[in-house]
C-alpha cells in the first residue's frame, strides 16, 4: 500500500513538471498571471482552496501554480501583506496574491500565485512510508533545521503557520532536496488542522477558532509532525478528537502521541520538548536550534495536572482534575448548571485541592449572575461559562456550541456571519461580558478595556455601528458582506465604488445603496475621514441622511476613482429627492430638479455633492425663508384681524366715524368764524 | 377725611371766585349771552340727553353744536358790530328768518352725526376687504416662492410629513 502511494507521488509530481497543453479559458490575475480554470493540480489541492496551472505572463523560466480560495472564507491577509515576493527559507514562496472573477464560482475571489514546488507533495494521505531518513546529520540538515528555519523566519515577521501537518509539505525541486512549509493563507489559523497536531487548549476550541496563536503552537505542530513523519504514519489517527483530547489531558500530549510506538533515541529529546504541554516548559525556537547544533539539553519531565484525590461525580463519570471537570461541563452544558450551584463542587475545590480562592471566585460568579440576569437561562450561560474558566484559565472561552480563543472572535464572526443564531451568541458573548471575564482571569486589562469600547460599538444601533461595525474591526481581511457586493470580493476600500457602479448596472434602483455592511465596512476601512458622513447618515432627517450617505460616497470616489460612475449616479439619482425638496425655495428646486439629471449623466459623485450641497446657498436659503415665515405669520395676523367680524371692529369704525363727524362740524364753525372775521376786518 | 375735607373746600372757593368773575360779565354782555343762550338751543338739549343717557359715546352734542355753532356766528357778529342790545339781540333772532337757519344748521349737523359715521364705516369696510385681498396675495406669492413649509408654525412633524409625501419623485 504504501509502495502504491508512492507511484501515486511520482505520477503527480510528473504532471507539475509536464508542459501546458490544451490550456483552454484563461483567468488573468493583474495582467500578470494567467490561470487556466481547466487545468487543476489536485496533487497541490488544499482543504480549502483549489489548486490550477498558471505562468507568469513576463517571466517565463519561474513556474508557479494558483491557489483558488473560498469566497466565503475570510484569508490571512496579514501573511499575503508581509510575504508577497518575499522568498523565505523553509517556506513556500508566495509569488503574488489577488482578487479575481472565477468562473466557476460566479464571483470574484483570492487567488494566491505560489512558486510551484516541482517535487509535489511529500505525503499524500494519512499512510505512507517512513519519510524522516535514518541517519541523524541527514534528518536535522535535510529535514529539521530548514523547516525550523521556516517557522523562525515567520515568527521574525510577527507571523505564524498554524497549518504545520505532514500533508502541507512539499519538495520544492525535483529531485526531492528542499522541503518547505505550504499553504497557510487560504483558510483561517489553524481551521484546517486535525487536533494531532493541536496543543490542549487549541484542540478544545472549534475550527475557526483557533486564532493566530503563537509560534509555540506551531513549534507544537511541528513536533507532532516529525513523531508522524518518523513513523511513517499517524500513530492516533483511528481516535476520535475527543478521544485524543481526553487521553491528551490524562497522559500528557508527548506519551498520548508516542505510546507504545519506537521513536528513534535522538529524536525523543526533540519531541518530549516541542510537545510540552506547558508553554512556559515547551521548547522554543532557539532552544530547537540549539538541540540541530548539536548541544542537548536536558529532557523535560512532563509536570503532571494538579488533581484531587477525591473524584467529583458529574454525568455519572468520576473527575479529579479541573481541566477535565471543566472540559466535561462544556461538553454537557445542561447538566453543568446544576452541578456548579449544587454545594458538591466547592466542597471538592476547597477538600480536594485546598483552594478556596477558586471556590470564592465560583461562589462571585453565581452571585454576580443572580445580579445581572433575571433569566434563569441566561443565569445558567453566565456561571457554566465564568466556572470553565476558573477551572482551567488556559482552555478557550467557551459558551454552549462556541468555543474559541479571544483572538479568533472575528474570525468566528466573519465564518457566521450569515448565520443569525450563531452571531446573536457570538455578540452576546462580547455584550454579557464573558469575554472581558476571559480577560479579566487572564489579568489582562488593555484587552479588557478593549472589550468594553466593543461593547460600545454593539449598543449602537446606527448605520457603520453595532456586530457589522466589529466584523470588520475585528477581520482586516473579510470581504464586505453586502448582498450588494459580496460577488466581487471587496476587502479593500479602493475597490467598493467599482463593484458599486457594476451592481447599479444590474440592481433595482428601489434598493437602498448604502446597507449595514458597507456602512460597516466604510467606517473602518476609511476611518476618520467618513466620521462626518457617517453622522450626517444617521440623522433621522430624511435630507440629512440622504446628504450624508452621497458625501461618504462622494468622498470614496475623490479618494480612489473612478473618475465616472454613470450607472450608480443613476441608480443614487432615485434617492436625492429629500436633498432637492430641503431646499425652501421652489425656484432653487426647479433649478435643481433641471439641472440634476444632466449632472447625473456625467457620472461625477463630488460634481453632484457640490451641487446640491452649496453651504453659501443653503444658508442664504435658511435665513430668506425664516424670514418669509415670519413675514407670513405677520401677514397672517393681519389678515384675522381683518376678516374679524366682531363688534369691536364696527366700534371701532363707528368712533372713528363719530370722531370724523366731529371734527368735521367744529371744522366747519371754526371756518366760519374765520371767514366772518376776515370779511369784517378786510 | 381731612384731605376730603380740604377737596372740598377747594372746589367751594373755586366755584366761589369763578362766580365773581363771571356774574359781572353776565350783565356786560347779556344780549350776547341771551342770543347765545337762545340760538344754542338745540345743542343744550342734545347736551342734556346724551349726558343723561347711557352711551359711552358723546360725539351728538359736538356734531349738533358745532354746526349750531356755525349757523349762529354771522347773527352773532351782526349783534356784536352793531348794535349790541338785549332788543336788538331779540330782534335778530326772532323778527328775521336767523333762528330758522340757526336751527335748521343744527339739524344738519344732526344729520352728519347721524350719516357720516355709517359712511365712514362703509368706506373702511371696503378699505379693509381691499386689504385683505392684497395681503392675501402676498401670502400666496409667498408660498409661490417658498412651498407650503412657510405657512407651518415651526411644527417639524408637519414639515417631516409633508416632506415624506413629497419625496417619491426621483430624477433618475
Amino acid at each position: 500500500m504504501a509502495g502504491n502511494d508512492t507511484s501515486t507521488n511520482q505520477d503527480r509530481s510528473s504532471e507539475l513538471l509536464a508542459p501546458l497543453k490544451n490550456k483552454g479559458e484563461v483567468c488573468f490575475l493583474k495582467n500578470r498571471f494567467r490561470i487556466y480554470p481547466e487545468l487543476p493540480l489536485l496533487s497541490l489541492d488544499m482543504p480549502c482552496a483549489k489548486a490550477f496551472q498558471a505562468e507568469e505572463t513576463s517571466v517565463s523560466d519561474r513556474k508557479v501554480f494558483a491557489l483558488v480560495c473560498r469566497p466565503d472564507l475570510p484569508v490571512r491577509k496579514d501573511h499575503i501583506k508581509s510575504r508577497s515576493g518575499l522568498e523565505m527559507e523553509g517556506i513556500l514562496t508566495l509569488v503574488d496574491a489577488g482578487i479575481a472573477f472565477w468562473e466557476p464560482f460566479k464571483s470574484k475571489t483570492m487567488i494566491l500565485i505560489y512558486e510551484l514546488p516541482l517535487g509535489g507533495r511529500v505525503v499524500q494521505s494519512g499512510t505512507y512510508d517512513k519519510v524522516l531518513p535514518e541517519e541523524e546529520t541527514e534528518k536535522i540538515s535535510r529535514w529539521i533545521r530548514p523547516l525550523l528555519m521556516g517557522i523562525n523566519n515567520l515568527s521574525l515577521q510577527g507571523l505564524t503557520h498554524r497549518e504545520i501537518r505532514p500533508d502541507n509539505l512539499f519538495y520544492l525541486d525535483a529531485e526531492k532536496t528542499k522541503v518547505v512549509w505550504g499553504d497557510c493563507i487560504s483558510s483561517p489559523a489553524g481551521y484546517d488542522q486535525p487536533s494531532c497536531f493541536e496543543t490542549i487548549e487549541s484542540s478544545m476550541c472549534s475550527a475557526a477558532g483557533k486564532g493566530n496563536g503563537v509560534t509555540a503552537d506551531d513549534l507544537y505542530a511541528f513536533g507532532a509532525t516529525l513523531v508522524c513523519l518518523g513513523l511513517g504514519y499517524n500513530p492516533v489517527e483511528h481516535l476520535s478528537d475527543d478521544e485524543l483530547l481526553t487521553l491528551k489531558i490524562y497522559k500528557g500530549s508527548y506519551a498520548a502521541l508516542i505510546g507504545e510506538e519506537r521513536i528513534p533515541l535522538a529524536l525523543i529529546e526533540l519531541l518530549r520538548g516541542l510537545l510540552a504541554d506547558n508553554v512556559s516548559q515547551r521548547w522554543d525556537i532557539s532552544s530547537t536550534q540549539l538541540w540541530a547544533d548539536g548541544r542537548r539539553l536536558t529532557p523535560i519531565q512532563s509536570k503532571s495536572f494538579n488533581s484531587s484525590q477525591r473524584p467529583f461525580l458529574f454525568n455519572n463519570v468520576e473527575y479529579f482534575s479541573y481541566r477535565t471537570l471543566a472540559y466535561a461541563f462544556s461538553k454537557n452544558w445542561d447538566l453543568a448548571s446544576d452541578a456548579i450551584r449544587s454545594e458538591k463542587l466547592l466542597t471538592w475545590v476547597v477538600r480536594g485541592f485546598d483552594d478556596k480562592t477558586t471556590a470564592e471566585a465560583i461562589t462571585a460568579s453565581i452571585n454576580m449572575a443572580l445580579e445581572r440576569f433575571s433569566i434563569k437561562e441566561k443565569q445558567d450561560d453566565f456561571i457554566i461559562a465564568r466556572t470553565c474558566m476558573l477551572l482551567d484559565s488556559n482552555a478557550p472561552l467557551r459558551m454552549r456550541e462556541c468555543s474559541f480563543m479571544p483572538d479568533a472572535l472575528g474570525t468566528m464572526l466573519a465564518l457566521y456571519a450569515h448565520d443569525e443564531k450563531m452571531t446573536k451568541t457570538l455578540i452576546g458573548v462580547v455584550a454579557a461580558g464573558y469575554l472581558e471575564s476571559w480577560y479579566e482571569f487572564h489579568h489582562d486589562r488593555i484587552s479588557a478595556q478593549y472589550i468594553k469600547n466593543m461593547q460600545v460599538v454593539l449598543q449602537k444601533p446606527d448605520l457603520g455601528m453595532g456586530a457589522e461595525r466589529l466584523l470588520y474591526d475585528l477581520n482586516d481581511n473579510l470581504a464586505c458582506q453586502s448582498p450588494l457586493v459580496i460577488k466581487d470580493y471587496v476587502d479593500d476600500i479602493k475597490d467598493l465604488m467599482p463593484a458599486l457602479e457594476k451592481t447599479a448596472k444590474t440592481v433595482s434602483y428601489e434598493t437602498y445603496p448604502l446597507d449595514r455592511h458597507i456602512a460597516a465596512f466604510i467606517a473602518v476601512k476609511f476611518g476618520l475621514r467618513s466620521a462626518e458622513a457617517l453622522t450626517l447618515l444617521n440623522s433621522r432627517k430624511e435630507y440629512v441622511s440622504m446628504q450624508g450617505m452621497l458625501n461618504i460616497f462622494s468622498a470614496l470616489q475623490s479618494a480612489f476613482g473612478p473618475q465616472k460612475l454613470y450607472a450608480f449616479c443613476g441608480w443614487i439619482g432615485k434617492w436625492l429627492s429629500p436633498i432637492v425638496k430641503s431646499y425652501h425655495s421652489i425656484e432653487k428646486r426647479m433649478i435643481l430638479e433641471k439641472n440634476l439629471p444632466q449632472l447625473l449623466k456625467k457620472g461625477s459623485l463630488p460634481d453632484i455633492c457640490a451641487f446640491l450641497d452649496d453651504k453659501q446657498e443653503r444658508l442664504l436659503d435658511t435665513n430668506y425663508f425664516e424670514q418669509a415665515k415670519k413675514e407670513y405669520a405677520r401677514l397672517s395676523g393681519e389678515i384675522e384681524l381683518l376678516s374679524e367680524k366682531s363688534e369691536k371692529r364696527k366700534s371701532e369704525n363707528m368712533i372713528l366715524g363719530y370722531q370724523i363727524a366731529a371734527v368735521f362740524c367744529f371744522g366747519t364753525a371754526v371756518l366760519m368764524m374765520s371767514f366772518l372775521l376776515l370779511s369784517e376786518f378786510f | 377725611m381731612v384731605s376730603d375735607k380740604k377737596k372740598s373746600n377747594e372746589i367751594f372757593f373755586a366755584s366761589a371766585l369763578s362766580f365773581l368773575i363771571l356774574f359781572p360779565m353776565l350783565f356786560w354782555m347779556l344780549p350776547t349771552f341771551v342770543f347765545f343762550c337762545l340760538s344754542m338751543l338745540p345743542t343744550f338739549i342734545v347736551l342734556i340727553t346724551e349726558i343723561h343717557s347711557k352711551t359711552k359715546l358723546k360725539y351728538k352734542w359736538l356734531c349738533v353744536g358745532g354746526l349750531n355753532f356755525a349757523g349762529a356766528l354771522p347773527f352773532l357778529f351782526q349783534l356784536w358790530f352793531g348794535n349790541n342790545t338785549l332788543q336788538e339781540a331779540v330782534t335778530i333772532f326772532f323778527c328775521n328768518t336767523a333762528f330758522v337757519m340757526i336751527y335748521c344748521s343744527a339739524l344738519v349737523g344732526w344729520f352728519f352725526y347721524r350719516f357720516i359715521p355709517a359712511i365712514v364705516s362703509v368706506f373702511l369696510e371696503m378699505s379693509d376687504q381691499r386689504r385683505l385681498v392684497y395681503l392675501q396675495e402676498l401670502q400666496t406669492k409667498l408660498i409661490a416662492k417658498w412651498g407650503k413649509e412657510v405657512s407651518f408654525e415651526d411644527n417639524p412633524f408637519l414639515i417631516v410629513k409633508e416632506k415624506i409625501s413629497s419625496s417619491k419623485d426621483d430624477f433618475s
